[in-house]
């Protein structure tokens, strides 16, 4: 069978790299599975939930905002942060999220690129902690 | 010839420093270590974001972007020098001091105002000493480089830009070769030039954009200074570690080289008051005879 390479790359270090067969990316435009083969690509990504199938099994991702460029036989996925659901640290995404929210009671005044970082905030730790329990209770 | 005992206790001296020099040089290696690991690490991001975003410059319209806003006449110019928290650090800091004040004076005339906007506690008591005006500080980056502060740093020097405070942005910092040379860099951040980096741009095969070709570059801008901001980052701590290492290597090996000489001067000091003992106890000896 023949395999996508994937890369998940953060600006700090690159978080994976391997030959899957699918990968489900959260897209802007909703969620999208890509296979070999997939047309050419480019597209903005959100905070949620990154799926890559083996032969082996699936591993699942929690990524933050970015794109992804995808080719007939490579995904390589740029994002803000991401980890491995195994590696997700969720008592300090809980704290980020208290945090951010504690903060949203004083926006009013902010301008949209605040705002925007904000909720941008708000949905790396919420879709983290999503991630994690969903993966706890399975 | 100063006293045995206060060649004695200026070896005591020398040696104690000599043990935190080299302490401090065996810290820095192994921090260095762990910095140009993340130097390295950092690259695949900052690489493929510029092939993508050179990719996208070109054919878009640059007017549609804040980011690549040029001013026909600069009139407002700020430089952020990357400096250290701690200082023992060799040439680091004031190499960045000199390059920042070459670029005062040399562009003197060519600006209305140019500002300092320094990271780093050196840097922030270096200009606030000299009376350069500082414009802004640039604060919490006590967690070192990651990608926090680098956004932090970006988002502030974006607002600085977009709301037109100021027309041109430049980084100094010290771009990190080896643990012996690093040389400081004057690296134009704001504003991105969408023609030179659309003359990076490879030639983009048959693409498809979601949600489209505008809003994407939008959204990748920002975070193309901020990768921009983060390697500056992570190249001026690598650096800093790079340049303290050899700096305590040297004071070591000044500090074996000036034990070595007193330790000499010891000797001869000691053996010239037993050689006047024995002269004495000898000329004694004699005068008894009589």
């Amino acid at each position: 069978m023949s395999l996508v390479t994937l890369d998940i790359i953060t600006p700090e270090r690159a978080i994976f790299h391997g030959q899957v067969t699918e990968v489900i990316l959260p897209g802007e435009l909703g969620q999208m599975g890509i296979l070999v083969g997939h047309s050419n690509l480019m597209t903005l990504i959100r905070a949620g939930e990154l799926i890559a199938k083996s032969a082996d099994g699936e591993r699942r991702f929690a990524v933050a905002s970015g794109f992804a460029e995808v080719t007939a036989s490579s995904v390589v996925v740029l994002v803000d942060s991401g980890e491995g659901v195994s590696d997700i640290d969720v008592e300090r995404a809980r704290r980020a999220l208290a945090a951010a929210e504690s903060r949203s009671l004083d926006v009013a005044a902010a301008s949209s690129a605040e705002l925007e970082a904000h909720q941008e905030e708000l949905a790396r730790a919420r879709n983290r902690i999503a991630i994690f329990e969903r993966s706890s209770r399975a | 010839m100063p006293s045995l005992k206060a060649i004695r206790n200026r070896i005591k001296s020398v040696k104690n420093t000599q043990k935190i020099t080299r302490a401090m040089k065996l810290v820095a290696a192994a921090k260095l270590k762990r910095a140009q690991d993340a130097v390295v690490a950092s690259r695949p991001y900052a690489v493929r974001l510029r092939a993508v975003v050179a990719s996208l410059a070109g054919s878009v319209d640059p007017e549609l972007y804040p980011l690549f806003r040029t001013t026909p006449t600069p009139k407002r110019c700020l430089l952020i020098p990357m400096t250290s928290d701690r200082g023992l650090a060799g040439a680091f800091n004031s190499s960045v001091f000199r390059r920042t004040e070459a670029f005062l004076r040399d562009h003197k005339g060519s600006y209305e105002e140019i500002g300092v906007a320094p990271i780093g506690r050196k840097g922030r008591e270096y200009f606030r000493r000299r009376g350069t005006p500082v414009y802004t500080e640039l604060r919490d980056l006590m967690s070192g480089p990651n990608r926090g502060s680098a956004l932090a740093v970006a988002a502030e020097l974006s607002r600085l830009f977009t709301t037109g405070e100021v027309d041109e942005v430049y980084l100094i910092f010290n771009e990190f070769k080896s643990a012996l040379t690093q040389t400081v860099i004057v690296e134009p951040l704001l504003p991105l030039s969408a023609d030179k980096l659309a003359g990076q741009g490879a030639s983009t095969a048959e693409m498809k954009y979601e949600p489209n070709r505008e809003e994407l570059l939008g959204k990748l801008l920002p975070r193309f200074v901020q990768s921009n901001v983060l390697r500056a980052l992570l190249e001026s701590q690598a650096s800093e570690l790079g340049a303290r290492m050899t700096a305590m290597d040297n004071a070591s090996k000044n500090a074996a080289e000036i034990i070595g000489t007193m330790t000499l001067v010891m000797n001869r000091a000691r053996q010239a008051i037993i050689t006047t003992e024995l002269m004495e106890i000898t000329s004694g000896a004699e005068s008894l005879k009589g």
